[in-house]
């Protein structure tokens, strides 16, 4: 088991670095110049050039490349906001340092911090609403199979599935903000009330657009799980129908309903871009579509490594927990 | 036989197949039927007094565009580019997910190049050194490195383990760098080595981006294929891989390939009006329904027919395809 | 089969709501308590808003369209600009011209504060100035200052001070120039060059808390980034009685919608950030319109045609396409934004001469122009013309998007085909700027300084081209336009000047290197109670010297939408938007 668990540690640390490493090159050959995305598209070519040597654009790629990957991670003293170190991370002597922005003059590792958490609520809230509504209505579905409850909660999540997220966030927002107005049409507010106020409306997109593919999920493996043995055995025992259902059935068909929570809730650390787009949620999903449109590199490699250890930390957990439970696989 | 008689019996098939019908038929005759052209602005009539416009009239069906075309022949023409861009983009990503799928399962647990461990410790050592040393002590261990995978060492170090690096071990990592990779920045990357959007970048970045859950199913599938009679028993008789591969392995895949293929186009097209909300969709003058929702959006308030109009055609394309998709599971796996 | 009915519904329902369109009624304005009383009072906070948000407060870093207008409230400068674009004094009380235009000296007014308290002197003004022109600072302006003494030497880093700016006892500054520079004082009118307070220290740095001596200061933690900022009034501003607001607060990244609820309202006090339909809609409302008003043009929209490839070479197909634009079909692709333009210099810009015979759509003159090019054509029959497609560049969403696709209509009547070639905004500005790469680009010009020298100097003049950061997009060269440029930039007596100008301005119209399109406007509605204001010819939003009459009754809120609104939605209301 150990060795399977370092063996995939390795894998994640080399899949981390290869992403890192391709979308720096990538975003250092992409034929645009961030210092001219800084000075405006009026500057003259000498305060262009200037900007650009400020920023250290013009030192070749492999140059830049060696210094990110020192500054990522270095020793440093434990005291945080030292002199050279203000941009850095700190955890005791270890630093994580990854530049500064070179549009909002700030250290990305500050920026990162936070933008993450709102990320992270956006997706747990997200998260819990898709597997709330999914587990419900699939539940819902499996126990009246073949009946119109069952073709209504199908259709329901065909028309879920077939609609993308922003439709779905363009209809709540026209809907419950525009014309309603119980909710803000975007932004994060100021106090936690208009934050929390804020998560509804991109909290309920992107579960609505999740909970479609939870339903079918759930109620595919329930309706395997109530035609077995055991399911027989206890109704005859005297179980109660709903005793049956929540108790054994739905136990049995959740383990891989959470392999998907999990690896759902990894892709949705990344930032969802266009959800975060269409409600302007100021989360890693916006931050990375404004960083990449500003050319802004440090920034760009803030997000895509938050993003690779987030979709690869998550699918090793997933990995970890399907080893732990089924021995056959950890011989892989 | 079975499967027809299913089919006939499914209502998701029919009703989907009546909807992609009906899209199909939009697309094929409607710039046909179409009374305008949807590349002319028309200033004379679909202005409206309050220089905005006009909405669905006689005139213009589902009314103007932003810069007074109609928008019917446009979305009638769009279908077109819709539908073909959703199939072509579909068959990209099949094909390259299948090839790497079946390739994948077929070699899994096969024996690889086996890299010595000392040669893995090495290289990261390189990495390492050049990263904080400088070149010469990374130069060294990547000499060492080279050295360790001499056969009179490598052999001795063979004990020591190391890492296999076998097809289906390479491409299942290569399918974990490509999810973890973040999507804006490849389509970006990508038009920029295009210089410009085409259709035929989209159609590369969909069928770049669009294979990697098929190439996951698709190897499942062959993991539990490759180990049945009729294929040992090919390979018995002494068969070449490729020609097993499609002459049983793939016919014995291609049911769940066509549920994923139909469902993909669906994906596709949504996919496809994504890229056009990213910015990376089709150049003007060309519609896409994709491009025009994008437009339509920052309109609602003062012409909603520019939003409605294409969106109601996005769900209803995906809807079908979906559906087709859902009956014909149903069909091939019951 | 009866899911598929539901489902139908539900789409249907679905689709009626997102079709409904936003309901007509505006509410009605909130009235000023005092009408009639043309008495400034003092107190109250105005609220604004915007769509974008700012990143860094800093006269020597002024990197956002947003930063000046904050900019403008903490910052006051040697000079600045009136209501007309003027250069007038401001921390100066006067200056004096001297060595025929090579030396301006200040005199600044005694006794002005900081906001920290301290006294503003000549050395402060000497120590901003190289603040911001010493090359460690992100200074996106600099260059405009190269004229003076010793701005080479502290950019190449051959010197740390800048020898041309001197203190001449507590209150005079001296700022000599290299040459002749009629364009060194509307430049000076800008914020780049501003005193600071001594907390900046002789160098730029990221991290600095600003601090100036304009009308408005940042007390800590007044600015929570990226979601609002709040400046309150500096009690020891040098005008006496001035300013008359005890706050001005301004929210980032609000929705257009938003700040429409809220302004209808009174939670927003000034709007500029409309939607083309709600603009149109302000504009129409007879109880709106008198609170609305356009801003002054400064931003010219073109078609800019590289002189250096075929088939632009040939000044008669640019004269072509010039005439070929019918501009007032451009304009309707946002008319509450665009007008129709000819010349190079908006009319609103100082200096600028709306009486110019400017380029103008004539099918039949541009016909005439194709022919003589060499490329007859025919719109009969359709023969003819340029026989080769025209690489156009331009970048996505945006408003060329739109520009482009009426142009290729206009332009396919003459025999011009256009090969559209979109690219995200970077490369756009990459390519654009590069030389040998774009047949035909988008362009425009947004005034930085009130001066025709900043519209045509950069995009004209041969000095401009340069084979990589090329702001002479259209790689244009004409010998007599650069001798009347250069002459005009040394030229102190204003009506020379204008007539140099003028000139220039009709060799840029004839020759076409830019075949102008559209300036765009922006319209300002504010609120009844908002008094003594007035859109700026260069400072958006200039609310410093405002003030507010608002009853106690005008509360701010949002009116609740009760259950009528709801049974109007499932009703499905149709009709017109």
């Amino acid at each position: 088991m150990t060795r399977f668990v370092a063996q995939r540690l390795a894998w994640a640390i080399f899949v981390v670095w290869a992403t890192a490493s391709i979308a720096f090159v990538t975003s250092s050959v992409l034929p645009s110049d961030p210092a001219r995305m800084v000075a405006g598209p009026q500057a003259r070519p000498e305060d262009v050039a200037r900007i650009r040597v400020q920023l250290g654009l013009d030192q070749p790629v492999w140059v830049r490349y060696r210094l990110f990957f020192r500054r990522l991670v270095h020793l440093g003293p434990a005291a945080e906001k030292a002199k050279d170190h203000e941009t850095c991370g700190t955890l005791a002597w270890v630093h994580v340092d990854l530049g500064k922005s070179y549009q909002q003059r700030r250290g990305v590792v500050a920026i990162l911090a936070d933008r993450l958490p709102r990320t992270a609520s956006l997706a747990l809230a997200a998260v819990l609403v898709q597997a709330a509504i999914g587990v419900a209505s699939g539940t819902f579905a499996a126990t009246r199979r073949g009946r119109p409850a069952d073709h209504l909660a199908v259709a329901a999540s065909l028309v879920g599935v077939s609609a993308p997220t922003y439709l779905i966030g363009l209809l709540l927002q026209y809907v419950l903000a525009h014309r309603l107005r119980v909710l803000p049409l975007d932004g994060f507010g100021q106090t936690p009330l208009e934050h929390a106020q804020s998560l509804v409306l991109p909290a309920l997109t992107l579960g609505i657009f999740g909970a479609s593919y939870y339903t079918r999920l759930v109620r595919d493996e329930m309706i395997t799980e109530l035609r077995k043995d055991y399911v027989r055995t206890a109704r005859a025992k005297g179980v109660s129908r709903v005793g049956v259902v929540v108790r054994h059935a739905l136990r049995n068909a959740l383990v891989p309903i959470v392999t998907v929570i999990g690896l759902d809730l990894g892709a949705l650390l990344g930032g969802a871009i266009v959800t975060e787009q269409v409600f302007r949620w100021p989360g890693l999903g916006s931050l990375s579509v404004t960083a990449v449109l500003d050319r802004d590199g440090p920034v760009i490699m803030g997000c895509v490594i938050v993003t690779a250890v987030a979709v690869v930390t998550l699918s090793l957990v997933v990995d970890l927990a399907y080893a732990a439970l089924d021995p056959r696989v950890r011989k892989r | 036989m079975a499967v027809t008689r299913r089919l006939k019996r499914s209502v998701s098939f029919r009703v989907g197949l009546v909807l992609v019908a009906l899209l199909v038929a939009f697309a094929v005759l409607g710039p046909v039927v179409a009374p305008r052209d949807p590349f002319t602005s028309d200033f004379a009539r679909a202005v409206s007094p309050d220089e905005m416009p006009v909405g669905p009239t006689r005139d213009f069906w589902l009314g103007a565009d932003l810069i007074y075309r109609d928008q019917f022949a446009r979305l009638a023409l769009g279908a077109r580019y819709s539908l073909v861009i959703g199939v072509v983009a579909t068959l990209l990503a099949t094909s390259l997910g299948a090839l790497v799928g079946v390739v994948a399962g077929y070699y899994e647990g096969a024996r690889g190049v086996r890299v010595g461990r000392a040669t893995v410790v090495a290289l990261a050592a390189a990495f390492v050194a050049w990263i904080y040393v400088g070149n010469a002590p990374a130069i060294a261990l990547a000499a060492v490195a080279i050295a360790s995978t001499l056969p009179p060492i490598a052999k001795r170090a063979e004990r020591l383990g190391g890492v296999e690096l076998d097809a289906d071990g390479v491409l299942m990592r290569a399918v974990d760098v490509l999810l973890a990779f973040p999507f804006l920045l490849l389509v970006m990357a990508i038009g920029a080595a295009f210089e410009r959007t085409s259709p035929a970048t989209i159609l590369f970045v969909l069928g770049v981006t669009g294979w990697l859950g098929t190439a996951r199913v698709v190897r499942a599938k062959v993991m539990q294929i490759r180990h049945l009679e009729f294929v040992t028993a090919a390979r018995s008789l002494g068969q070449s891989t490729p020609r097993i591969l499609l002459r049983h392995v793939l016919p014995n895949i291609s049911g769940p390939l066509v549920v994923i293929a139909t469902v993909s186009v669906a994906q596709m097209i949504l996919a496809e009006s994504v890229l056009s909300y990213l910015g990376a969709g089709m150049e003007p003058p060309t519609p896409t329904w994709g491009h025009m929702l994008f437009e339509g959006q920052d309109a609602y308030t003062g012409a909603p027919w520019l939003l409605w109009a294409p969106a109601a055609l996005i769900l209803a394309s995906v809807l079908g395809f979906n559906l087709l998709g859902e009956g014909l599971r149903d069909a091939l796996d019951a | 089969m009866r899911w598929t009915r539901d489902a139908a519904r539900a789409v249907a329902i679905a689709c009626a709501a997102v079709g409904l369109g936003c309901a007509g009624e505006l509410e009605p304005p909130v009235p000023a308590a005092h009408p009639d009383d043309p008495t400034p009072r003092r107190g109250g906070v105005l609220h604004l808003a915007s769509f974008a948000d700012m990143r860094v407060i800093d006269p020597a870093n002024i990197a956002d369209g947003l930063v000046p207008r904050v900019n403008q409230a903490i910052f006051a400068g040697l000079v600045d600009y009136d209501g007309s674009g003027r250069v007038v004094p401001d921390l100066a009380e006067r200056w004096e011209v001297l060595d025929g235009g090579r030396r301006y000296r200040f005199f600044l007014r005694a006794g002005v504060r900081f906001h920290d308290g301290e006294e503003l002197t000549a050395d402060d003004v000497v120590r901003s100035m190289e603040r911001a022109l010493h090359p460690s600072a992100p200074n996106p302006y600099a260059s405009f200052y190269e004229s003076i003494v010793g701005f080479a030497e502290i950019q190449d880093k051959k010197s740390e001070a800048l020898a041309g700016v001197t203190a001449e006892g507590k209150y005079v500054v001296d700022v000599r120039l290299k040459d002749v520079d009629a364009t060194f004082l509307p430049a000076l009118g800008l914020q780049v060059l501003r005193p600071v307070c001594k907390s900046a220290g002789r160098r730029y740095s990221d991290t600095w808390q600003p601090c100036g001596a304009g009308p408005f200061k940042l007390l800590p933690g007044g600015w929570d980034k990226g979601r609002q900022i709040t400046l309150v009034r500096h009690d020891g501003y040098f005008r006496p009685g001035l300013p008359y607001l005890d706050a001005i607060s301004w929210s980032f990244l609000v929705n257009t919608a938003t700040q429409r609820f809220k302004f209808e309202t009174g939670a927003l006090d000034l709007l500029q950030d409309f939607r083309q339909a709600e603009l149109l809609r302000f504009q129409r409302d007879p109880r709106w319109k008198p609170l609305g008003e356009y801003e002054a043009e400064r931003q010219v929209g073109a078609e800019s045609m590289n002189t250096e490839l075929a088939p632009f070479d040939n000044v008669e197909i640019r004269r072509a396409v010039a005439a070929a634009i019918d501009r007032d079909h451009i304009r309707l692709i946002r008319p509450g934004n665009l007008r129709a333009a000819g010349l190079p210099i908006p009319p609103a810009v100082l200096g600028a001469n709306p009486s110019l015979p400017g380029q103008r759509y004539d099918l039949g003159a541009a016909l005439e122009h194709m022919k003589k090019a060499g490329y007859p054509y025919d719109p009969a029959t359709g023969r003819g013309g340029y026989p080769h497609p025209i690489r156009y560049v331009i970048y996505r969403q945006g408003l060329s998007e739109y520009t482009v696709q009426l142009l290729a209509q206009d332009l396919a009547k003459i025999g011009l085909r256009l090969d559209v070639q979109v690219v995200n905004y970077p490369s756009y500005l990459a390519i654009t700027h590069r030389r040998g790469k774009a047949q035909m680009t988008s362009a425009g010009w947004q005034q930085d300084y009130p001066d025709p020298s900043d519209f045509l100097d950069p995009l004209f003049h041969s000095r401009a081209i340069n084979d990589e950061d090329s702001n002479n997009v259209a790689f244009y060269k004409n010998p007599r336009l650069d001798a009347l440029l250069d002459r005009a930039r040394r030229e102190l007596d204003p009506p020379t000047r204008q007539r140099l100008y003028d000139e220039a301005q009709g060799i840029v119209v004839d020759e076409a290197p830019w075949a102008f399109t559209h300036y765009y406007r922006w319209y300002d509605a504010h609120q009844a109670y908002v008094r003594g204001y007035k859109p700026h010819p260069v400072w958006t939003h200039n609310v410093s010297f405002s003030w507010l009459d608002r009853g106690p009754s005008a509360q701010a809120g949002l009116a609740p939408r009760g259950p009528s609104t709801v049974l109007g939605l499932l009703g499905g209301r149709r009709g017109a938007p």
